[in-house]
């Protein structure tokens, strides 16, 4: 992995466009700056994760310690020993280390409560059976919540891209006036053709093009986004898919 | 995408006026998230600098056909 181009060894920032398992490679060796890189990348796709938890019945303060407790796992490299990130999309690899990390729990959770006592384990194994059968229908709604959830963290994550290469620039200012016209933090509609063009100096046209321009530039940096999620570039387009269709499913359930 | 006003079905979803896709009612029409995906799924990747009169001039790096094996010179 050529770490120079232009980036400062140990600064995180030279992560900012490496694909997922690059990163889990560069933390395992414990390589400069890695360590808060893939705490960031952990930190973007950590509400997906909760809100699985919270689908599989966790209360949410048991699902926030379990989303926290996995990455911490993660963050101290317990579960990067049992992954090839060689192979596969960071978001099936999450979710299937994460529901690795809950039935562990679950089984250490179990193993506490049976006590020895046989009575309790009866009504204990029953209702883990009433839970089994509730889990069979609500796994797989857990699933397509989560990849609907890794969709909208995608779009926020490329939207955080944008500001960051805006303000680099010196183009705050720009960036807040078109913001509203990617992403999905912020619910209100989109200010008019008229009205940017106003607020940056520019013809009806020329801030046409301008919002154009910027939605292509955020598409760019999406596809970006979605391409270190994967290990392999010709499965961007069907990841893309994928999200869209995990988003067609969720029916607006977010 | 555009910024048609919102159909409602009701119950706190909106339905997007471009692909259909029911979204929150929270989040405007205009920002629909699969019209958002697809709209990178069909970005033209050699649609770079040349057809945009002011490049990438705020840093943003747009994707180019060699670009797309790696990243800051890491091989995917």
């Amino acid at each position: 992995m050529n770490q120079e181009h232009g980036s400062i060894p140990g600064d995180p920032a030279q992560f900012r466009t490496t694909c997922w398992s690059e990163i889990l490679v560069a933390a395992e060796s414990q390589m400069p700056g890695s360590a808060e890189a893939l705490s960031t990348l952990c930190r973007d796709y950590w509400y997906p994760l909760y809100a699985f938890a919270r689908r599989r019945g966790y209360p949410s303060h048991d699902a926030q310690d379990l989303t926290q407790g996995f990455f911490l796992s993660i963050l101290k490299r317990h579960a990067l020993k049992q992954a090839d990130p060689a192979r596969g999309k960071f978001r099936s690899f999450l979710l299937g280390s994460f529901q690795n990390f809950l039935a562990d729990e679950s089984d250490r959770a179990r193993a506490l409560k049976r006590g020895g006592d046989r009575e309790f384990l009866f009504l204990d194994a029953e209702e883990n059976e009433s839970r089994y059968e509730l889990e069979q229908t609500d796994q797989l709604t857990a699933e397509k919540i989560f990849d609907a959830r890794w969709a909208m963290a995608l779009l926020t994550r490329a939207a955080k891209r944008l500001q960051e290469e805006y303000a680099i620039a010196g183009e705050t200012t720009r960036f807040e006036i078109l913001r509203s016209f990617v992403g999905v933090e912020l619910g209100r509609s989109p200010p008019t053709y008229e009205e940017v063009a106003r607020m940056l100096g520019l013809s009806a046209g020329a801030a046409k093009t301008t919002i154009h321009r910027f939605r292509k530039q955020y598409a760019a940096l999406l596809r970006q986004e979605v391409l270190r999620t994967v290990s392999d570039p010709t499965d961007i387009d069907e990841e893309i898919r994928a999200l869209c269709e995990a988003l067609v499913v969720a029916e607006g359930r977010l | 995408m555009n910024d048609d006003k919102v159909t409602s079905p009701g119950h706190g979803i909106s339905v997007c006026p471009i692909c259909g896709t029911k979204i929150p009612v929270s989040l405007a029409p205009a920002l629909c998230p699969v019209c958002q995906l697809k709209a990178a799924l069909t970005v033209n990747l050699s649609d770079s600098a040349a057809t945009e009169p002011e490049g990438l001039a705020n840093g943003v790096e747009e994707l180019t056909p060699g670009a797309i094996g790696s990243f800051d010179h890491y091989e995917v």
